[in-house]
């Protein structure tokens, strides 16, 4: 029988919500920032009311998730009548994207974004793998040492010299808040909670620097940035990952 | 100065591109499968005359792309007037699953190929990073017990009952080849590269293998895989990385 998320019968509801930016939605994932991380600042940017759900008994809603993990997203109409959800953070964090307008406004802008997402996911791998699933802490710093020398130190160059070729006005794409920015704030923070302010800054990285300043003004995720929840998920992250 | 792959001067001459298929192309990257083989096959899949470069000197072409790696993908109009190049694995496949109808044909089923295709990725990652990227056969001989428990056992299950759900016809979507089919034939190849026959083979995930059988039914496909080339870069493959 056909998982609830994939059933077919519902493309038509499916369809008519994807296209509505008025829903509210629910994030079911850890107390963390973590893999649910993006797709909870897509939210704030969008300004739609949502709730974080971390599971009292994930090992009993784990066989009902179709592949057994989180991060899940459900988003409700505004009248309450049509339901959906999604799994995988990428599709989740690309459905999102192209509902809220962040993945360029034509076909040119929409691969300049998928580029910097793409450079900015394999960063992402690269922590992932060398540094946040070793335990071994001393496997852990020379893994650092390379990853600052090969993955770190490049990706800081190119960046900051693609945003300045784009003006230096804090986005990837024209002057408009993109998935690019948003994954990009992601990095600022693991860079930082691994090397400080040794690599990235304000003063040593502007143009980057200028993408999580753009970021911050916007009203929506400013305004989920001072919540309560919000500052327990960035402690919670800081110590199981540490990163803020 | 921009660089020349975002000069956002070319954007009508990009967007009208975008949409036609009926182009010829060229992927630039090392001589075996690795992050390009994907791309190979949706280009295959397309029936559009393509040629592999490896360039003889990477060095000195290095600095001249927009992150420093290949593959790169590079698009030429039918009437040889417009040339548009496209950077990063994510970004390259992305844009050609678009050009040619691989991400399903509305918003719902494309969430669904994402879907898939987020989890292949997840899968991707983790035997790449744990077992044929690392060198040294004690770290791959130490992460293979685990890799198989936690990565590559769950995704069987899972892909072998959704696949089975939708009819077991070998598409993950309605009865159409998508950005899926062609990411789960290639974990296909990762996952027998660590475990032989053992756990995938026909007899054993017949849904799963019904993907790989339909993909090689397609004309272009079969034509692509017959050819002196991808011998070559299978067998290079193999013989760098470990796996067909």
């Amino acid at each position: 029988m056909v998982h609830a998320y994939f059933d077919p019968a519902q493309a038509a509801a499916f369809n008519a919500l994807a296209a509505k930016k008025d829903s509210t939605f629910e994030i079911k994932y850890f107390n963390i920032h973590g893999l649910g991380g993006v797709s909870r600042t897509l939210l704030a940017i969008s300004g739609n009311k949502f709730t974080s759900i971390n599971p009292e008994d994930w090992a009993s809603e784990k066989p009902l998730a179709p592949f057994g993990v989180m991060p899940l997203l459900t988003e409700t109409s505004a009248d309450g009548k049509t339901t959906i959800q999604i799994a995988e953070s990428d599709a989740i964090e690309r459905y999102l994207a192209r509902k809220f307008g962040l993945l360029g406004s034509d076909a040119f802008e929409e691969v300049l974004v998928n580029t910097f997402v793409s450079n900015n996911h394999s960063l992402v791998n690269a922590f992932a793998g060398k540094y946040f699933a070793v335990k071994d802490p001393e496997l852990k710093a020379a893994n650092m040492e390379l990853l600052i020398t090969n993955n770190i130190a490049p990706w800081i160059k190119y960046h900051e010299q693609h945003l300045a070729a784009n003006g230096s006005n804090g986005h990837y794409v024209g002057n408009k808040v993109s998935l690019a920015d948003v994954t990009t704030d992601l990095l600022l923070g693991l860079i930082q909670g691994v090397t400080g302010e040794k690599l990235v800054s304000k003063s040593k990285t502007p143009a980057m620097w200028e993408v999580r300043e753009k970021m911050n003004k916007i009203k929506g995720l400013s305004a989920w940035k001072q919540t309560k929840e919000f500052k327990t998920l960035s402690e919670k992250n800081f110590a199981a990952l540490g990163f803020y | 100065m921009v660089h020349a792959f975002f000069d956002p001067a070319q954007t009508a001459a990009f967007n009208a591109l975008a949409i036609k298929k009926d182009s010829t192309f060229e992927v630039k990257y090392f001589g075996f499968h690795g992050l390009a083989g994907v791309t190979r096959t949706l280009l295959a899949l397309s029936g559009c005359k393509f040629t592999s470069v490896n360039p003889e000197d990477w060095a000195s072409e290095k600095p001249h792309t927009p992150f420093g790696v290949m593959p790169l993908l590079t698009e030429t109009s039918a009437d040889g007037k417009t040339t548009i190049h496209v950077a990063e694995t994510g970004a390259i496949e992305r844009y050609l699953a678009r050009k040619f109808g691989l991400l399903g044909s509305d918003a719902f089923e494309e969430v669904l190929v994402n879907t898939f295709v987020s989890n292949n990725h997840s899968l991707q990652w983790a035997i790449l990073s744990k077992y044929f990227i690392p060198k040294d056969p004690e770290v791959k001989a130490a992460n293979k017990e685990t890799l198989i428990t936690s990565n590559i056992v769950p995704w069987i299950k899972y892909h072998e009952e959704h696949l089975s759900t939708n009819g077991g016809n070998g598409h993950y979507v309605g009865n159409k080849v998508s950005f899926a089919d062609v990411t789960t034939d290639f974990v296909i190849g990762l996952i027998q590269g660590v475990t032989g026959e053992e756990f995938v083979s026909k007899t054993k995930t017949p849904a799963i293998w019904e993907v790989r059988e339909k993909l090689n039914k397609i004309e272009s496909v079969a034509a692509w895989k017959k050819t002196e080339e991808f011998k070559e870069l299978n067998e290079k493959n193999f013989a760098t990385l470990g796996f067909y």
